[in-house]
């Protein structure tokens, strides 16, 4: 039995994302992927798949879809906005939480007000081709993904043949957020382009998201930052979360669908673990940056990975009111993180 | 020629070898030798390099492997870097509308900021072929030089959103020809009809580093019917030499 999703409407911008295709920037094709890898690898795993299984990535308002199989685990990660099942058994399940949706619901993800995106994972993935070993979509390159392009009302996902197993899950305890702390950079590879002062402006200033923004750059305004030696370099290679200043001398950051060369200084470059959080930036919000070494921002790296890591270990099987009273009292202090259970392991005893 | 290359920090996923600082032919093809050198040894924890003009971007994982020991790894291979021209370099010539106001909107702006005729800026981008040092920023996308100091004309202030694909393009004494529609900070002078990136053909990108592309000027009235012979006729009619 072949089972599909059926998109009643895509939503503002809505797109097929796993974790990109590296390996290809040579020949100068992006990398893509998802803005939040960490909400994809989390929704994945809620559903019992892979990490960087594929997965769909909603901008700001989410999708509503149909579903044509008999049986499909899906799971929300990245947002408070909750999933809204409504069909036989209708009901709304909180992100971080994994459900089960039978032939003929109806999914829909309502607006996202506290990000702009967040990933809905479905067991087993998409059948979908991949191009250049993935199932990104390259929005400009019309490449990987569903046609290379938003999903929209008629579409008709096919479902990789995955049968549903093990109970319905839910993440325990969430990732550290501090929506008011900086985003971490390194400097360079050309802060020798700007003089002190430039670099002093880009440090202490505080930038607001422009509406401009996409998948391949966020545009930051606010005080202009001064180039000691003139706007031009000679083309060079790029990563993502780099801040290129070009000659108006407000910053762009480059995210997923960024070019992979171009030949605006980049004032500094934002750690890999702030990423998701630079990916979760809407327009309006305001940041500001803090530079660290090298050797920091790689430790950060690694401490980000435990703690997700952390997340990971403790999700935990979802248990439903019909329970008996002792499970749902085990609910109860999983929910609001009682600290008996997993000392005491109750947790492992009913995964 | 002993290399004094700079290293410089992309984050904690990237690493610049820098091996010079101008544009030129032999530095570009120490680019592509390092870059294939170090695929060859096999550092752990690279994803992937990308060669430019005149430095090599080594894509990194920091779960596996740090700069400082990437740096370490990557010293001793510089001493090594020969610029031996690649036999595999092929000769094509591209096909460019520089007449119509909407395919050529910036050739007036580029004539005057020149001083010279719309004419003399077509003769002098047609004039000899240009090399090409790399792709990069779109999928199979050529930065080509070298055209005349004249025209070395710099990038925009304001980078436009969006100029579609088959623009050719230049600043800096480069040229580009977009693949897909982009946003740019070049100026667009004409367009061709001609495909340079096929994520269905076995080698998806039309130009690879090393190669020489002739840009030879049409006509705003033939542009359909070359598109057409294209189409028709694939790759090989954009042959110059093997």
């Amino acid at each position: 039995m072949t089972g599909h999703i059926i998109v009643r409407d895509g939503g503002l911008a809505t797109t097929v994302q796993d974790l990109g295709r590296p390996g290809y920037q040579s020949l100068g094709l992006p990398v893509s992927g998802a803005l939040d890898p960490v909400s994809l690898r989390l929704a994945n795993t809620l559903v019992g798949n892979a990490e960087g299984e594929t997965a769909l990535e909603i901008r700001s308002l989410g999708p509503t879809l149909e579903i044509e199989a008999d049986m499909v685990r899906v799971a929300l990660a990245g947002t408070g906005t909750p999933m809204e099942i409504r069909g036989a058994e209708p009901r709304s399940v909180p992100a971080g939480q994994s459900a089960t949706v039978r032939r003929g619901d109806i999914l829909r993800i309502g607006a996202t007000p506290d990000t702009a995106c967040c990933v809905l994972a479905i067991a087993g993935g998409l059948a979908l081709p991949a191009a250049f070993g993935s199932r990104a979509t390259y929005l400009r390159g019309g490449l990987g993904g569903f046609e290379g392009r938003p999903l929209r009302p008629g579409d008709r996902l096919p479902l990789a043949n995955d049968p549903v197993v093990g109970p319905e899950r839910q993440l325990t305890c969430a990732l550290p957020h501090d929506r008011e702390r900086r985003l971490r950079v390194v400097l360079g590879p050309q802060a020798g382009h700007f003089n002190e002062v430039g670099i002093k402006q880009f440090l202490s200033s505080r930038y607001r998201v422009s509406i401009q923004s996409d998948r391949m750059g966020i545009r930051l305004e606010g005080p202009r930052i001064a180039h000691a030696k003139g706007h031009d370099i000679a083309s060079d290679g790029i990563v993502t979360g780099a801040v290129q200043v070009p000659g108006t001398g407000l910053p762009i950051i480059l995210m997923a669908d960024r070019q992979t060369t171009g030949g605006y200084p980049k004032i500094a470059c934002v750690i890999s673990a702030d990423l998701p959080r630079l990916g979760r930036l809407q327009p309006g919000d305001t940041v500001m940056f803090e530079a660290l070494t090298v050797a920091a921002a790689e430790a950060a790296r690694r401490a980000e990975e435990s703690d997700i890591a952390s997340v990971i270990g403790a999700i935990r099987p979802v248990l439903h009111g019909s329970e008996t009273l002792d499970r749902a009292l085990m609910t109860e202090n999983l929910i609001t993180g009682g600290e008996w259970l997993r000392e005491e392991g109750p947790g492992a005893a009913i995964s | 020629m002993p290399l004094e290359p700079e290293f410089l920090p992309c984050g904690d996923t990237g690493l610049t070898v820098q091996l010079g600082d101008r544009i030129d032919r032999d530095l570009s093809l120490q680019v592509v030798r390092l870059g294939a050198l170090i695929q060859q040894v096999d550092l752990a924890g690279v994803v992937e390099t990308v060669p430019t003009y005149r430095s090599l971007l080594i894509h990194y994982d920091p779960l596996i492997t740090s700069q400082a020991d990437l740096i370490s790894g990557v010293h001793p291979l510089l001493a090594s870097l020969d610029t031996d021209r690649q036999a595999t370099a092929r000769h094509w010539r591209i096909p460019v509308c520089f007449e119509d106001e909407d395919m050529a909107p910036e050739l007036d702006h580029v004539a005057s900021w020149a001083g010279i005729g719309k004419g003399d800026v077509v003769a002098a981008i047609t004039a000899l072929p240009l090399h090409v040092y790399m792709l990069g920023f779109a999928p199979g996308q050529p930065y080509m030089g070298d055209l005349p100091e004249c025209l070395a004309i710099p990038r925009r202030e304001n980078p436009i959103p969006r100029v579609p694909a088959g623009s050719v393009l230049i600043a800096t004494g480069m040229a580009v020809i977009y693949p897909i529609a982009n946003p740019t900070g070049w100026h667009v002078v004409g367009r061709t009809p001609a495909r340079i990136f096929d994520s269905e053909a076995s080698s998806p990108a039309l130009f690879a580093a090393g190669d020489a592309v002739s840009l030879e000027a049409i006509g705003a009235s033939e542009y359909a019917e070359v598109e057409a012979r294209l189409t028709e006729g694939g790759r090989d009619v954009l042959l110059v030499s093997p």
